[in-house]
């Protein structure tokens, strides 16, 4: 299964940008209720990027044990 | 698990056809020989032996022979049934230990996958900073920006390092600076992440060449301690003035030098320690490939912020 049909469509590529974006208004950011908000979004970034990198590795090992 | 299924319908197949059959003449051949010896009595009886009298005899005396072969047979029959099922289980005991393996060979796969996906992550967030400061006009302060990624990237790294809620560990980047008082090349904590966090002011400030992070800055090599109380290490990289938990607390120690262009121009050092002998190792270099990833990292965003002040990548007085 490719990363996007286990996400809705969402891609790595299209976390990264969001990563990029929440980083960037991050270090831009003076007010410290928006640099919670930013940091609080990139941890959720990272999260949901990290559990779509496993999604397909998941998915092969789900199948081969169907397999089996 | 298909051996076992072939045994179990052999064992069927055995059990069943062979006594279906073997029940059928014995049954038969024990009518015969109480039908024999009824005609044998009867006989007596009269007092007048026959010839029906004496086939009477002959038969029952097939009949018996046949019984006592037959239930012999079922013996044998029992005999091997049993040993098919001792082979079954055998296999079946067999079957469940595969089992076993594989479910643990799952979870190591699912953890290490885990683990990876993590590291993935906090590398993306690095490169998100680096790009965030390259396209920026601004000037970040280096110390600020360390510490962002280790606060950032805190838990992904406590994840890709293998720490678990057991473990003291702790993770401190320190900067080659010259102390001021005795012109002695020197590292001191900016930025740090533990179990337990406490003031940076009170970290270690180590001279060039003494414990793993003096040694990894002075050799420009990574040191790996994968047990610090290996007898065979002596006082090698121990401290002359320890604190009370130190012996407990740091046990398996990484130290990476941060820097890109050789020893001349090392910035720092990367030391990751952790409360469990033998974390670190180089024979099994998955926590340690993370410490030289990430000192890898640090040194690239430390060059990047200072190449955007326009200061070289050299010790600086503390």
């Amino acid at each position: 299964m490719p990363p996007e049909a286990a996400s809705n469509g969402i891609t790595t590529a299209s976390l990264d940008n969001e990563l990029r974006e929440a980083v960037e208004k991050l270090m831009a950011a003076s007010d410290q209720a928006v640099k919670q908000q930013c940091l609080a979004l990139i941890q959720e970034l990272l999260d949901r990027k990290a559990a779509l990198l496993r999604a397909p590795f998941s998915e092969k090992v789900r199948r081969i044990k169907e397999a089996a | 698990m298909a051996d076992l299924k072939a045994s179990s319908r052999a064992i069927t197949n055995l059990l069943g056809t062979r006594s279906n059959i073997l029940d059928g003449f014995i049954v038969v051949a024990k009518l015969t020989v109480l039908a024999g010896t009824g005609i044998i009595g009867a006989a007596r009886i009269a007092n007048s032996p026959g010839v029906v009298t004496y086939i009477a005899v002959g038969v029952v005396l097939v009949a018996g022979i046949f019984t006592l072969i037959a239930e012999r047979s079922a013996s044998t029959t029992l005999a091997e049934a049993r040993t098919a099922m001792d082979i079954a289980l055998e296999q079946e005991a067999d079957a469940q230990n595969v089992l076993r393996k594989l479910e643990a060979a799952e979870k190591a796969y699912n953890a290490e996958l885990d683990r990876l996906s993590h590291f993935q992550v906090a590398r993306d967030l690095v490169r998100a900073i680096l790009e965030g400061i390259a396209t920026s006009s601004s000037i970040f302060e280096e110390n600020a920006v360390i510490e962002l990624i280790l606060t950032q990237a805190r838990r992904q790294l406590y994840l890709a390092f293998g720490f678990e809620m057991s473990d003291f560990y702790t993770i401190c980047v320190y900067e080659r600076v010259i102390d001021p008082d005795t012109g002695d090349t020197v590292l001191k904590c900016r930025a740090n992440k533990r179990a337990i966090d406490c003031d940076i002011g009170k970290a270690t400030v180590w001279k060039e060449g003494i414990g793993a992070a003096g040694s990894a800055l002075a050799s420009g090599q990574e040191v790996v301690v994968p047990d610090l109380s290996d007898p065979a290490l002596g006082s090698l990289y121990k401290l002359p003035e320890k604190k009370t938990d130190d012996d407990v607390n740091y046990r398996s120690i990484v130290a990476e030098p941060i820097g890109m262009d050789g020893k001349e121009k090392l910035g720092g050092a990367l030391v990751v320690t952790s409360s469990r002998p033998g974390h670190f190792s180089v024979r099994n270099r998955d926590y340690v490939n993370v410490a030289q990833s990430l000192a890898g990292m640090l040194a690239l965003t430390v060059k990047l912020v200072r190449a955007k002040r326009g200061v070289t990548l050299v010790a600086s007085h503390s």
